[in-house]
């Protein structure tokens, strides 16, 4: 005889008082325990529901449900282009991911001769079996992401998007498009190339003119003040390691707000 | 339980402001509920529904007692029908993300000199308005009282004016406000957008220089002139619009959503 | 209007993308100096020769569909408009 409550939530209680099997106790036991840990219940219910609405009516298109000019559908293109972005990094995100296998950030001089870096790069264009669609897969999706991004941005703004409840979502846009430019800054510079060194050189000067502040931001993110090999180093480390995860972050919360707030009707 | 379903019914029929509710059909009589999954089952999955429904029941016990109050947004679900209609046009830019990394590889220059600087020396293209911002010295403001010293150095003021550019976008939201939508409800400020796009451009070819055979001073007055005439113009534009827009958009909109 | 503005856009981003891959394989013959609008080789092979053509003839009709369909159809509708309404 236990001392405890036996209540309509006792289900262990509930359990004995059913003629189960083996096989059904031993399942139930495993199903409870797991479920007052995990929550499982939620989860299923969440992919039964998704099993059910797929026979749902979908619901009414812009179009129908305020009645506006039938050609109104000509304009979706644009409303896609933030998951056009989201997926571009995601295609940006694997080809990165496979690219890493081959690329070292490492570079020893600035004096005209190949460093590491440099060949490992002319590697993956030349040798490496399917690297240059590796590279230029990178490249283009990370092109086309910046674009769409910009793109995505205008749409918002002719549209009226960012008003009332999502001001905040816009704000989160302008810290993504800034960062989604650092980003393509840091990737620039990886090659190690005439190019690299030189727009590394912008960065370094940039730095520098903030007043106060500018010789230790140079020193943090260029870790010097002129291009060298430590600025390959940071630069890479930024690209591959700290804006990865601040930037899915960030997306993630800035779709989770479109999701919980809806899409701004498109009038 | 019949309560509260005509409870929410009669609830989302006092929302529907436009006659055609919002939109999404909840099937009520296709989609079963709990007890009903249960009795179609047996065994283990009968089972598991039969946990469940109490698991429910502890679960609804629990919300009644606290103040959880459900909270509407105004908005379109991105669930399911944007995201479907997204992916599928998606699919065919991720077609053509893949058929222009086929046909054209990147390019890969001579390796970093510090000794000899290149000819050109350009960042990538979406940041030519922000290295077109650090050309801008020609702008910087002589005070005569430093006898004729400028109040910062060429590069400060290049990185300001872009602070102070993306610092405008950003409060955008608070400056604009009211429920206006549309370009023609706001000719302000879709030629303040117009403007905004064409100084990108006009900026970005200033910092490319070279790329219009025009003089220098020309082209630093064109960057800024343009971007006006576009605003003008675009003003202009939509204003006139603006009178025929306004009865559709009041039958269709405003009835909806009227203005603050 | 959103109709004509999307065939004229839809033509206009195809052609363009084609033309940009042909003008970027013959008509550019270096990273620095002229990319896309570069001049074409010497002595083109029948590949470059078909390419170029193709790029050339897909540019001027994407230009032409944008032209046509912003400004000419929508003029002709308004044209159109404005005289069924003068005569009735």
């Amino acid at each position: 005889m236990s001392l405890e409550r036996k209540d309509e939530h006792d289900h262990k209680g509930w359990m004995e008082t059913r003629d189960l099997s083996k096989v059904e106790s031993v399942y139930l036991m495993t199903l409870m325990y797991l479920d007052k840990r995990l929550r499982i219940v939620d989860y299923l219910e969440l992919l039964e529901d998704l099993y059910y609405k797929v026979n749902m009516q979908m619901p009414k298109s812009h179009t129908e449900q305020y009645g506006l000019d039938n050609k109104f559908w000509y304009w979706y293109p644009l409303y896609a282009l933030g998951s056009f972005s989201t997926l571009a990094y995601v295609v940006a995100a694997v080809s990165g991911a496979l690219l890493g296998f081959y690329y070292a950030p490492a570079a020893t001089s600035t004096n005209g001769q190949a460093t590491i870096a440099y060949n490992s790069i002319t590697f993956i264009m030349t040798d490496l079996n399917f690297g240059f669609m590796l590279r230029s897969l990178h490249r283009w999706s990370a092109q086309v992401m910046v674009a769409a991004v910009f793109l995505h941005m205008l749409r918002v703004y002719f549209t009226g998007a960012y008003k009332e409840p999502r001001e905040l979502n816009w704000l989160l846009g302008i810290v993504l498009i800034s960062l989604t430019m650092v980003f393509g800054y840091t990737g620039y510079l990886l090659p190690w190339d005439q190019l690299a060194f030189w727009a590394g050189q912008i960065g370094v000067e940039m730095s520098l003119s903030i007043p106060l502040v500018g010789e230790w931001v140079a020193q943090l993110i260029f870790g010097g003040f002129t291009p060298n090999p430590a600025t390959l180093q940071r630069m890479y480390i930024l690209h591959v390691f700290f804006l990865p995860f601040i930037v899915t972050a960030l997306i993630a919360i800035h779709i989770g707000i479109v999701w919980m707030q809806g899409i701004a009707e498109p009038h | 339980m019949s309560d509260t379903d005509t409870d929410s019914e009669t609830e989302t029929e006092d929302a529907q402001t436009d006659g055609g509710g919002t939109g999404i059909v909840p099937p009520d009589d296709e989609t079963p509920t709990w007890s009903e999954r249960k009795k179609r089952k047996q065994g283990l999955s009968r089972l598991t529904y039969e946990y469940f429904e109490r698991s429910r029941r502890e679960d609804q016990d629990l919300r009644q007692e606290s103040d959880y109050v459900e909270r509407d947004v105004l908005g379109f679900p991105a669930w399911p029908h944007e995201m479907i209609r997204n992916l599928a046009l998606t699919s065919f830019f991720v077609g053509m993300i893949m058929f222009l990394s086929a046909t054209m590889p990147p390019h890969i220059g001579p390796p970093a000199n510090s000794g000899s600087t290149p000819a050109i020396i350009l960042p990538d293209w979406y940041l030519y308005w922000s290295f077109g911002l650090l050309k801008l010295s020609f702008l910087n403001p002589e005070l005569s009282l430093l006898g004729g010293q400028t109040l910062m150095a060429d590069r400060t003021y290049g990185v300001l004016a872009n602070v102070v550019i993306v610092g405008f976008i950003a409060i955008v939201p608070f400056l604009n406000k009211g429920a206006a939508r549309r370009p023609v409800e706001q000719p302000f400020w879709a030629a303040v957008g117009v403007s905004g796009v064409i100084f990108a451009f006009t900026i970005a070819v200033l910092s490319v220089k070279n790329i219009v055979p025009i003089g220098e001073g020309l082209l630093q007055d064109l960057t800024f002139l343009l971007p006006f005439v576009g605003a003008f113009i675009t003003y202009g534009i939509l204003k006139s619009m603006r009178e025929g827009y306004m009865f559709n958009l009041n039958r269709r909109y405003y009835r909806l959503r009227p203005p603050k | 209007m959103a109709d004509e503005f999307m065939k004229g856009f839809g033509i206009l981003v195809t052609t363009s993308l084609l033309w940009m891959v042909t003008a970027g394989w013959y008509k550019t013959p270096s990273f620095e100096g002229d990319q896309l609008l570069g001049p074409a080789p010497e002595e083109p092979d029948i590949y470059a020769q078909l390419s170029l053509v193709i790029g050339d003839a897909l540019l001027w009709f994407g230009l032409i569909a944008a032209l046509v369909f912003w400004v000419v159809v929508p003029m002709i509708n308004e044209f159109q408009a404005y005289r069924d309404e003068r005569s009735s």
